[in-house]
C-alpha cells in the first residue's frame, strides 16, 4: 500500500512540471497585447511600447519561461498586470470560494446521481428507472448557462425564495458560528450557493446516476449479492451495503473527473451568480489579457484537478482491497 | 422416524418471463430429516440449482414457484413474506455456493461477512459477533482464524475460501444446510478435507443437508438418500444403497456407467443431449436417448412409483442392471 | 401574478432590512473598474466610480452643462487663459488640504506622455497649468479649446500621497471606497470631508454581475436597487414595461458605428463607401435587433447636442440606389456567379465587429446578408475585444468594422481625435483637409454658435464621405426599485451622484 502511495506521488513531480511548461506555452499563443489593453484606446503607439519593456514582453519566449518557470518553484506567479498585485495573493484570496462551489457541486452531483442511480437499478425496466433516466437525459442535455439563469428565474425572480447573486459567509466558517450558536449566517450561506451549485450539479448528477445504475445492475448480477441475500440480510441492506460498495469502484474515478468539469463549469457559473472565486477572476483576466494572471490561474487549475486525481487514486486503493497488493 | 427437517412437495418452478413462460422444475418431491444427506444428481441443466434456490427462496427475478409446498419443520417457506422468508435464511436455512471467490464479497473482509450473519440473526454487538465469526472459523479447521478473519477473500486459497464459505452457513446453526456442488471447484485432495469437514458439522450440529452435485462418487460417499433428475423432474429416488445396487432408471444406469471403475475397460456414454427444457419432448423426456423406450414411452410420460421399499422410480420399462 | 409576489418579497425584504437599510444601495455593474485612479480610468464602471471618490473642478449635469465642484468660480481672460479659482477649505478624505498645488500636479502628470494616461489626448490643447496662489489654478493653452470645460471634472489628486492610487484612493468627493474585493465588489460609504456636505446615501455598494441577462434577473429578484445600461434590448423592454419598477429611458451619450477604413484601396473612394452605407438597413438593426432601444442616426452629432441638425443625413437604406452606385463605379455581375466584380477581381468585404456583444454579432451577420444579396462577397470576422480593438482596428486592418463610442459629452469627443487627418484614434486613416479646418474651428471658437456652425460643416462632408456611418445613438436605460434612499436624477453617462441624493 505505501509503495502504491509513494508511486503515485512520485508521478505527481513530472506532471506538474509539465502542466507549467504547457500552460506558458498556450499562453504565448493568445493573439493581443496586455500592453495596449491595459492602456485603452486612446494609447499612443509609443506608450504602449515603453510599457511593454517594463512588463518585460519584449523578451524572446524561451527565455519568458526560464524566468517564469524559476519563479513558480519558489512559488512567485508574478504580478498581475492590472491589478498590480502579486498573482498568487490574488488566486489565494478568491480560491476558497471556488473550492467551496465546487466541492458542494460535487457532493450535491454525487449524492443525487448515486441515490437516483440505485433507486432506478433496483427495478430496471419500471417506471422509477424510466422516469429517472429520462431526467437523467433532461440533466445531460441542459448547457449550465441556461440552466443557471432558468434557476435564477424561478427560485429568485418568481418565488423569491432564494437569493439571485452573491455569496455569503464561506461555509467553514457560517459552520463554526452555526456550532457556537448562531445559525443565520450559516442558513445565509446556504441559500446563496444553492442556485450556483445545483446549475453546476445537475450535469454531472446525470451522468453519474447513469453509471451508478449501469454498474448496479451488473454488481447486482453477481454471485455475492446472492450470498448476501442467502444470509438472510434484508434487502435494502444487500442493496446499500453490499451492492453499492462494490458498483461504486468504478464509479469513483468518474466523479474525480467530475471535479474537473466542475471547476470548467465554474467560470461560468460564478460570473452569472456573480459567485466571487476564480471562475469571474478568469474571464475579467482573459479580456484583459493579463498574462500573468491568466498563467496564474490556469496553473491553479490544472494542479487542483492533478491533485484530485490523485486522491481519487489513492481513494481506490482504500475502498478496494484488491488493488492495494499491486 | 423425527419429523423431517425439510418437505418439499409436489414443487413446480416457472420461468415467467419467458416467452412463452415454461417449467424448469416439475414434480418435486423430497424429504430430508435432522443429520441426513439428501443428494440430488443430475447433469448441467437438469434443473437441481433451480430446485435448491427454490428452497432457499432466491429464485431470480423472472422465476417463480408456480405450484407445491416447500415445508422448513413446520413452516411453509412458500407463502412466506419477503421480510420473514429474510429472517430464516441463513438463520434456520443456509446454502453453500459452488465458487466461492465469487460468492464472497470482495470489498469486506472474511470476518465481517461471518459476523454480519450473526449480529443480524443473533442480535450480537460487534465485539461479540467478531468473536463469534473467529469461532465459526475455527471450526472449519481454519487454520489461525483471528489472522484469517481481517483479510480479505483474495488473499485466502480456494480450500479456505470455501471454508469461510462453509462458516458462514454454519455460524448461526441452521437446520437445513443447501450444498450446490461445494466441492467442484477445488482440488481432488481439499474436495476430500471440505466434504469430510462438511460432515463432521453436520454430525455435531445435526444438521439436515441436501447436497446437490453431479459427481456420483461424492453420492456415494456423503449420501443417506439419493434423488436423480433429468429435465426439471425427479426420475429415481432411493436412499444410497438402494440406488448403487441396482439403479432402476435408464438414466441412472448411464450415470453409473459413464463413471470410471476400476476393472472396466470402458466407458458407457448416454447418446444424444438433454433436451432443452422450453421443448421437452412428449411423453417421458429420456425417451429420446433411451435404450429401452417404448412406444408408451413416447406417449405417455411415467409416474414416479414405489418399485421396491424406499425406491421409487419414473420408467415404464424397469429392469434391474445386468 | 408573480409580480404580486415579486412585490410581496421586495415589502418583506425592505421591512426585514429595516431603517438602516434605507440609507444603503446596491448598484449593478457589468465589469469591474481596472483602476481608482481618475488619471488613468478607461472603463465605466472606473469613471462612475472614481466620480464618487473625487471630485473635480467642475460637475457635469445630467444636461451635460458644467458647474462649479471644487471650484466655486472661472474666468477666461483671454481665449487661450482660463483661471479657476477653488473654494475655501477643501480636504480629501484623509484630511489634507486640497490646493492649486494638487490640481497643478493632476494635470501635469495626465500631461505627461509617460504616464501613459488613456485621456491624455483630451488635454493636449494645455500648454501648462500653474498654481497662482493657494486657491486659484491657471491654465494656458496653446490654442483655444472650448470643450476643455466639459472635460474638467477629471478627479483631482492629492500630489503628496505615497500610496497608490489605483488601489487606496484618496479623492476629495462625496464617497470613499470601503472595500473592493476585485471582480466581485467595489463598497463605497458617505465622506465627511465633501464641501457639499455627506450625501443621503450612507453606503453604495457597487456588485459585479458580468451577465447582462442575470443583472437583469438579479435585479428583477431584488438582489440589486439599480441597473442600467448595457442591458439586452429584450430585458430593457420588459423591465421598462413592468410596473413594479421605476425607469428612466433617454437618449445617451453613445453611438454604435461603421468605421470604414479609407486606407484600404477597396475604400478609398467615398462613392464607395457611399455605396456600401446605402446597403445599411438602419431601421431593421435598431428596431428589430435592437428592439428599438436605441435610435436611428442621421449625423455624427448626437440629437442632445447643441449642435444638432436634422436636416443633416447620411446615405439612408436603398438597395437598388446602391446597385446604381457600385455599376457607376465599374462594378458589375460579368461572369453572372451573383457576386459583382471588376477587372476579373469580386467584390469582397469583410465586415468585424467583437464578440461581447449578441446584438453587433446580428447586425453585422444582418449586414453581411444583406450585403450577399446585393451581390458583394460579404466575409463576417469575430474576435474577442482585446484582439479585435488592440490587434485589428487599433492597427488599421480592418475593412468595414462595427463598433461603438462612448461618454460623447461634446461634439469634439466624437470627432477630433478620430478624424482629423493623423489623429491618434483615427485608425481608419480618414483625411480630409477641409474637416480638418472645421473641426479645428470647432474646438478653438469660443461662442457656441460659431463651434455649432463649423461642426453642423463638419457632420454634413462626414455624412457624405462617410468615414463613420453612425448606424444608432445609443439609448441610456436606467432602472430601479420604487423606493429608493433619495431622489434620483439619471445622468445619461450612468454616474452615481445623481442616485445617492446629490444633485445629479
Amino acid at each position: 500500500m505505501t509503495a502504491y502511495v509513494i508511486r503515485r506521488l512520485l508521478l505527481f513531480v513530472p506532471m506538474a512540471i509539465g502542466i507549467v511548461i504547457v500552460t506558458f506555452c498556450l499562453l504565448l499563443l493568445i493573439p493581443g497585447d496586455p500592453a495596449a489593453v491595459l492602456l485603452g484606446q486612446e494609447a499612443t503607439p509609443e506608450a504602449i511600447a515603453t510599457l511593454r519593456r517594463t512588463l518585460g514582453l519584449d523578451q524572446p519566449a524561451y527565455i519568458q519561461l526560464f524566468i517564469y518557470f524559476g519563479n513558480v518553484v519558489q512559488g512567485d506567479l508574478g504580478q498581475s498586470i492590472f491589478q498590480n498585485a502579486p498573482v498568487s495573493e490574488i488566486i489565494l484570496g478568491r480560491i476558497g470560494a471556488t473550492l467551496e462551489l465546487a466541492i458542494v457541486a460535487l457532493t450535491m452531483s454525487a449524492a443525487i446521481g448515486i441515490t437516483l442511480g440505485v433507486i432506478a437499478a433496483m427495478r430496471p425496466g419500471g417506471i422509477v428507472d424510466a422516469s429517472a433516466m429520462v431526467l437523467a437525459q433532461l440533466g445531460i442535455s441542459m448547457p449550465v448557462y441556461w440552466l443557471a439563469l432558468l434557476l435564477m428565474l424561478a427560485f429568485a425572480v418568481m418565488l423569491g425564495w432564494l437569493p439571485a447573486i452573491g455569496r455569503g459567509e464561506p461555509l467553514l466558517s457560517a459552520f463554526g458560528m452555526a456550532i457556537a450558536g448562531n445559525p443565520a449566517p450559516l442558513l445565509d450561506s446556504l441559500s446563496h450557493i444553492a442556485l450556483p451549485a445545483a446549475s453546476l450539479a445537475v450535469n454531472s448528477a446525470a451522468i453519474i446516476s447513469r453509471l451508478v445504475r449501469a454498474s448496479m445492475l451488473e454488481v447486482l448480477n453477481e454471485d455475492f449479492v446472492r450470498t448476501a441475500r442467502a444470509k438472510g440480510v434484508r434487502r435494502r441492506q444487500v442493496i446499500w451495503k453490499h451492492a453499492l460498495r462494490n458498483a461504486l469502484l468504478p464509479v469513483i474515478s468518474v466523479i474525480g473527473l467530475r471535479f474537473g468539469a466542475l471547476l470548467g463549469g465554474a467560470i461560468l457559473t460564478e460570473t452569472i451568480f456573480a459567485w466571487p472565486g476564480l471562475g469571474q477572476l478568469t474571464i475579467a483576466a482573459i479580456s484583459q489579457r493579463d498574462l500573468p494572471l491568466i498563467q496564474g490561474i490556469v496553473l491553479t487549475f490544472a494542479m487542483i484537478f492533478a491533485t484530485v486525481t490523485l486522491i481519487v487514486d489513492l481513494l481506490y486503493a482504500v475502498v478496494d482491497p484488491r488493488i492495494r497488493l499491486k | 422416524m423425527s419429523q423431517a427437517a425439510l418437505t418439499v412437495r409436489d414443487l413446480d418452478v416457472r420461468i415467467a418471463s419467458a416467452d412463452p413462460p415454461f417449467t424448469v422444475v416439475a414434480d418435486m418431491s423430497l424429504a430430508v430429516s435432522p443429520g441426513e444427506t439428501l443428494c440430488i444428481v443430475g447433469e448441467s441443466g437438469c434443473g437441481k440449482s433451480m430446485t435448491a434456490l427454490a428452497l432457499m427462496r432466491l429464485l431470480p427475478q423472472g422465476v417463480e414457484v408456480a405450484r407445491g409446498s416447500v415445508s422448513l419443520g413446520d413452516v411453509e417457506l412458500t407463502s412466506l413474506s419477503e421480510r420473514q422468508a429474510e429472517d430464516l435464511r441463513g438463520n434456520r436455512i443456509a446454502m453453500i455456493f459452488q465458487e466461492p471467490l465469487t460468492a464472497l464479497n470482495p470489498v469486506m473482509t472474511v470476518g465481517a461477512q461471518i459476523a454480519e450473519a450473526i449480529s443480524r440473526h443473533r442480535g450480537l454487538s460487534g465485539r461479540e459477533a467478531w468473536a463469534a465469526a473467529i469461532e465459526a472459523l475455527r471450526q472449519t479447521q481454519m487454520p489461525d482464524p483471528e489472522r484469517r478473519a481481517g483479510q480479505y477473500p483474495h488473499e485466502l486459497s480456494g480450500g479456505m475460501r470455501q471454508r469461510a464459505v462453509i462458516a458462514l452457513a454454519l455460524c448461526c446453526d441452521p437446520q437445513v444446510i443447501i450444498a450446490d456442488e461445494p466441492t467442484t471447484a477445488l482440488d481432488v485432495t481439499v474436495q476430500a478435507q471440505i466434504l469430510g469437514l462438511i460432515g463432521q458439522m453436520q454430525a455435531r450440529h445435526g444438521t439436515a443437508l441436501v447436497l446437490i452435485t453431479h459427481d456420483l462418487g461424492v453420492v456415494a460417499e456423503t449420501a443417506d438418500r439419493v434423488v436423480v433428475m433429468y429435465a426439471g423432474r425427479c426420475v429415481e429416488e432411493a436412499s444410497v444403497e438402494n440406488l448403487f445396487d441396482a439403479p432402476l432408471h435408464p438414466y441412472t444406469h448411464g450415470l453409473m456407467g459413464a463413471v470410471p471403475r476400476r476393472g472396466a475397460d470402458h466407458l458407457t456414454e448416454i447418446g444424444g443431449t438433454v433436451p432443452p427444457l422450453w421443448n421437452l419432448p412428449h411423453g417421458c423426456a429420456f425417451a429420446p436417448r433411451c435404450p429401452r423406450a417404448t412406444e408408451k414411452c413416447r406417449e405417455e410420460r411415467p409416474p414416479l412409483l414405489e418399485y421396491r421399499p424406499d425406491h421409487r422410480v419414473a420408467c415404464w420399462n424397469v429392469r434391474h442392471a445386468a | 401574478m408573480f409580480r404580486l409576489r415579486l412585490l410581496a418579497a421586495t415589502a418583506a425584504m425592505a421591512l426585514a432590512t429595516g431603517i438602516a437599510g434605507a440609507q444603503e444601495l446596491v448598484i449593478g455593474a457589468d465589469v469591474d473598474a481596472g483602476t481608482l485612479d481618475p488619471r488613468l480610468a478607461r472603463d465605466t464602471t472606473a469613471y462612475r466610480s472614481v466620480n464618487l471618490i473625487y471630485s473635480g473642478l467642475v460637475h457635469l449635469t445630467s444636461d451635460l452643462e458644467p458647474v462649479p465642484d471644487l471650484a466655486e468660480s472661472w474666468e477666461s481672460p483671454d481665449p487661450k487663459t482660463l483661471v479657476f479659482t477653488l473654494r475655501e477649505g477643501l480636504t480629501f478624505s484623509d484630511g489634507s488640504a486640497l490646493t492649486a498645488e494638487d490640481v497643478v500636479f493632476t494635470f501635469e502628470t495626465i500631461l505627461n506622455p509617460d504616464f501613459s494616461a488613456p485621456q491624455r489626448g483630451l488635454f493636449t490643447p494645455i500648454e501648462s497649468v500653474e498654481a497662482v496662489d493657494e486657491r486659484t489654478v491657471r491654465f494656458n493653452l496653446a490654442s483655444p479649446y472650448a470643450p476643455l470645460l466639459s472635460y474638467l471634472d477629471m478627479g483631482i489628486v492629492p500630489s503628496d500621497y505615497d500610496g497608490d492610487l489605483s488601489t487606496d484612493p484618496v479623492g476629495a468627493g462625496p464617497m470613499v471606497l470601503s472595500n473592493w474585493s476585485r471582480g466581485s465588489e467595489i463598497v463605497f460609504s458617505a465622506s465627511d470631508s465633501y464641501w457639499a456636505g455627506a450625501p443621503a446615501v450612507k453606503e453604495v455598494t457597487l456588485r459585479i454581475v458580468g451577465d447582462n441577462a442575470a443583472r437583469a434577473q438579479a435585479f428583477e429578484a431584488g438582489d440589486l436597487d439599480v441597473i442600467q445600461s448595457p442591458l439586452s434590448p429584450g430585458d430593457i423592454k420588459r423591465l421598462a414595461a413592468d410596473e413594479s419598477f421605476n425607469s428612466n429611458l433617454a437618449a445617451g451619450l453613445g453611438v454604435t458605428y461603421l468605421n470604414m477604413n479609407t486606407s484600404k484601396p477597396l475604400l478609398a473612394d467615398p462613392a464607395m463607401r457611399r455605396a456600401f452605407a446605402m446597403l445599411v438597413d438602419q431601421s431593421t438593426i435598431v428596431n428589430a435587433i435592437y428592439e428599438g432601444v436605441d435610435e436611428v442616426a442621421n449625423s455624427i452629432i448626437l440629437p442632445s447636442s447643441w449642435a444638432y441638425d436634422a436636416s443633416i443625413t447620411q446615405p439612408t437604406f436603398d438597395p437598388e440606389g446602391a446597385k446604381a452606385a457600385f455599376a457607376e463605379l465599374g462594378w458589375s455581375d460579368s461572369d453572372g456567379d451573383g457576386v459583382l466584380d471588376r477587372e476579373g477581381q469580386k467584390l469582397s468585404i469583410t465586415l468585424s465587429t467583437h464578440s461581447e456583444d449578441p446584438n453587433r454579432i446580428q447586425a453585422v451577420e444582418f449586414l453581411q446578408a444583406t450585403m450577399q444579396q446585393a451581390g458583394i462577397d460579404a466575409q463576417v470576422q469575430i474576435s474577442d475585444w482585446p484582439s479585435f480593438s488592440t490587434g485589428y482596428v487599433q492597427k488599421g486592418e480592418h475593412e468595414i468594422a462595427l463598433l461603438g463610442w462612448l461618454n460623447i459629452v461634446d461634439p469634439d469627443r466624437l470627432t477630433y481625435n478620430q478624424l482629423t487627418t493623423g489623429a491618434g484614434l483615427n485608425w481608419g486613416g480618414y483625411s480630409n483637409a477641409e474637416v480638418d479646418k472645421l473641426l479645428e474651428e470647432g474646438r478653438t471658437a469660443l461662442d457656441q454658435d460659431a463651434r455649432t456652425q463649423a461642426y453642423q460643416k463638419a457632420a454634413a462632408i462626414i455624412a457624405t464621405e462617410v468615414p463613420y456611418y453612425i448606424i444608432s445613438y445609443q439609448g441610456y436605460h436606467l432602472f430601479y426599485k420604487k423606493d429608493m434612499p433619495a431622489d434620483v436624477t439619471a445622468n445619461p453617462r450612468g454616474t452615481f451622484r445623481g442616485m445617492i441624493g446629490m444633485p445629479g
